[in-house]
């Protein structure tokens, strides 16, 4: 062996003293500076401008507002194109908004969904490179220079990584700098533009707007007002004067975005989930024994859990047979659980409900991502507000039954007797649309009934007419009648066909 | 026959167990019918099962008033397989936010049962109503104990035939409808002097 070609491992060379000395040896660590040097750093960044709409997923067919703040303080941050048709735009109030359009889908916005997708998107990323960073609610950076040679170049490495992000349902805007912020500059300004040195980097970015940068509203203000409004006339002033007059913050974005100042990125490592796997001491199809040991991973999950201040939002436990296919128990958790055998209690109610094919001889347990732990402080004495009990009762209906067996619901101020109500999750929500000539029973369908019923009228008519701009018109003369039993239904004739229904009982 | 035997039978009248087990009650929003029942309202942490074969004839108005104050301090109503849907804009004109709201529609009369005992054990819910829940009388005992636990209000909707066979339940009523309103008869009320109301409903 050579030894010459590595210098620091040279052992007559180095004493053990000397090397913890830097004065008589600089640490060898300029390799890689070096290959820097010759290799400098070529950033892709992938920005996503319909982030916050589309980790919502909203409908296509209906206008989508993803609405943030509360009350009169609503504001749509974003709609889809449906909404956009009818001039709805980001940045409207959601009161002007609703004048626009009758009865939009109304989404809150997300955080954790997007950062989610984010997420998603760098993971499926990695493939190309093993630099992947994210700009958190706005993008990913791949470092794309030693990838180059492998995918064929800059353009067909970029129309890639676009294809498999647009595989996921996103459309980036793209750009390839030297530095990671022109990168991100350039993508904001949405050009797909590709620059390869920095030497060229002035020129590229000074035709950029200054609402590229991240700047404060008061300093783009400020700017504008001195006559600056792209780039290139910012660069042209003075570097002493700029971090005099709006502090060291601009200097540095704008050094950084040159390759005159390092901008070290955090490099993506993955989401984190729980695994274990545990192999039987023998088959069985025994829901205890398979408890029991399901029991010991639950308690090391939940170690795992504690040390990473977390809480998960599913489970799944494998049940691996001989022969058979893998059985796959799927556990949601709403409420937050830190206790063994709560979850245990919650895993053996599932298990209850479902039939092994075969005995198993192995298990593991995959959690879901992990969540921030968000903790709550418990009052000394119970109290009415304390939900906690209702998510525990949650998560043990929903361990038996699928969420088509177990909604909430709410009212919704339509029209339309079938529309003013929705299903949601329950305890979430409230609405204020009351109307006390409705039925307490609504039938899913309106029933057919013949005319020869005797039916006396109480109440009534009502004329509902309403839907007919959208395809979904319904023109309808409701009444409270009481039948010859003595029940009290709500009927209508429909007023096309002449036709009565029933609607309603008024329970 | 032992005397343990004679004396746990629900037909032996015992002093000892007069109302309901808690002691509390929800009073119905109804005088008439509130003088009727033992402790003057619905019997709270214990059964109550209510027989008719008609929908629409008043059962839900009857138990409105009782289930809007209980809501009203922030428990949950749950309701497992209600025959069709709880309208959300009536509800909320009856005083019970839909939103406290949870319904569950389990397939089976085992998963029913299952679903009317956690909600009454849990304690987060203030009342629980059930239809087609036609339990084993063991499994009402199971259901009244659960209710006890959790001090919820259970409401168990029920056939007129079920009025002939015995039951746990602290409370039996059958309603019938009328020209002037809404018969309720006591068939069982612990202690109360029981009897016929007609609620103009």
């Amino acid at each position: 062996m050579n030894l010459s070609l590595f210098p620091e491992l040279d052992p007559p060379n180095v004493k053990p003293a000397q090397r913890s000395s830097p004065r008589l040896r600089p640490a060898p660590v300029l390799a890689s500076h070096s290959s820097t040097h010759r290799h400098p750093l070529l950033w892709l960044c992938l920005r996503f401008p319909h982030l916050t709409l589309q980790a919502l997923s909203p409908p296509s067919d209906e206008p989508a507002l993803v609405v943030e703040g509360e009350g009169s303080m609503a504001i749509v941050v974003a709609c889809n194109d449906v909404a956009v048709q009818v001039g709805i735009e980001a940045g409207m109030s959601l009161s002007s908004a609703l004048a626009c359009v009758d009865a939009p889908r109304l989404l809150r916005r997300d955080p954790a969904r997007e950062s989610d997708c984010l997420a998603a998107i760098a993971d499926a990323s990695v493939v190309f490179t093993d630099r992947v960073s994210l700009i958190p609610g706005e993008g990913v950076l791949l470092e794309i220079r030693g990838s180059l040679k492998l995918f064929g170049g800059i353009r067909p490495l970029c129309e890639q990584v676009i294809e498999r992000v647009q595989s996921l349902g996103h459309e980036p805007a793209w750009a390839v700098a030297p530095t990671p912020l022109a990168a991100l500059w350039l993508a904001r300004a949405g050009s797909s533009s590709v620059v390869e040195s920095k030497e060229a980097l002035p020129g590229a970015l000074g035709r950029l707007s200054l609402s590229c940068l991240s700047l404060s509203e008061r300093v783009l203000e400020n700017l504008q007002g001195i006559g600056v409004r792209q780039l290139d006339a910012l660069l042209r002033l003075p570097r002493d004067g700029l971090s005099r007059r709006w502090g060291p913050g601009l200097r540095k974005q704008m050094d950084q975005a040159l390759g005159q100042a390092p901008d070290p990125r955090p490099c993506w490592r993955g989401a984190l989930r729980f695994q274990a796997y545990r192999e039987l001491a023998m088959e069985t199809a025994n829901a205890e024994w398979l408890l029991r040991a399901a029991g010991a991973m639950i308690e090391s999950l939940l170690v795992f859990l504690r040390r990473h201040d977390s809480r998960i939002e599913q489970l799944t436990l494998i049940c691996h047979h001989h022969s058979h296919d893998d059985t796959r128990v799927v556990l949601g958790l709403l409420g937050i659980t830190r206790q063994v055998e709560a979850l245990v209690a919650l895993l053996s109610i599932r298990l209850e409900s479902i039939r092994l094919p075969a005995n198993v001889i192995a298990l593991s347990l995959v959690s879901s991502t992990l969540r921030r732990f968000e903790g709550q402080s418990c009052s000394l004495l119970p109290e009415a507000g304390d939900d906690s009990r209702q998510r525990d009762l949650l998560d043990r209906l929903g361990a038996r039954f699928g969420v088509g067996e177990l909604f909430g619901i709410a009212a919704r101020a339509r029209h339309a007797p079938e529309g003013s109500w929705r299903r949601i999750s329950p305890g979430q929500g409230k609405t204020d649309y009351q109307r006390c000539d409705r039925p307490l029973w609504l039938l899913s369908q309106p029933r057919p009934i013949d005319g020869k019923t005797r039916l006396h009228p109480v109440a009534g008519p009502e004329r509902i007419e309403t839907g007919w701009w959208e395809g979904r018109d319904i023109t309808r003369d409701y009444y409270r009648v009481r039948s010859d039993e003595g029940t009290q239904l709500w009927v209508f004739r429909d007023r096309r066909n002449r036709q009565w229904f029933l609607h309603g009982y008024f329970g | 026959m032992s005397l343990d035997d004679v004396l746990s039978d629900p037909r032996v009248f015992r002093p000892r167990r007069l109302g309901s087990p808690s002691g509390a009650v929800q009073a119905t929003g109804f005088a008439a019918l509130d003088a009727r029942l033992s402790g003057g309202g619905w019997p709270k942490g214990a059964l109550t099962e209510l027989l008719s074969d008609e929908t629409g004839i008043g059962e839900l108005r009857l138990v409105m008033p009782a289930l809007s104050a209980l809501a009203g301090q922030g428990r949950w109503v749950v309701w497992v397989s209600p025959p069709h849907l709880p309208y959300p804009p009536a509800l909320s004109a009856a005083g019970l936010e839909p939103s406290q709201c949870l319904i569950v529609q389990p397939r089976t009369r085992e998963d029913r049962v299952w679903a009317v005992e956690q909600g009454l054990r849990s304690g987060a819910c203030a009342a629980v109503l059930a239809w087609r829940c036609n339990a084993a009388s063991r499994h009402v005992r199971r259901l009244q104990l659960a209710a006890e636990a959790g001090d919820a209000l259970g409401l168990i909707f029920r056939p007129l035939s079920a009025a002939v066979q015995r039951s746990p339940a602290a409370l039996r009523l059958s309603l019938l409808a009328s020209p002037d309103g809404l018969v309720v008869d006591i068939l069982k009320s612990r202690g109360g002097p029981g009897g016929k109301v007609v609620l103009p409903l």
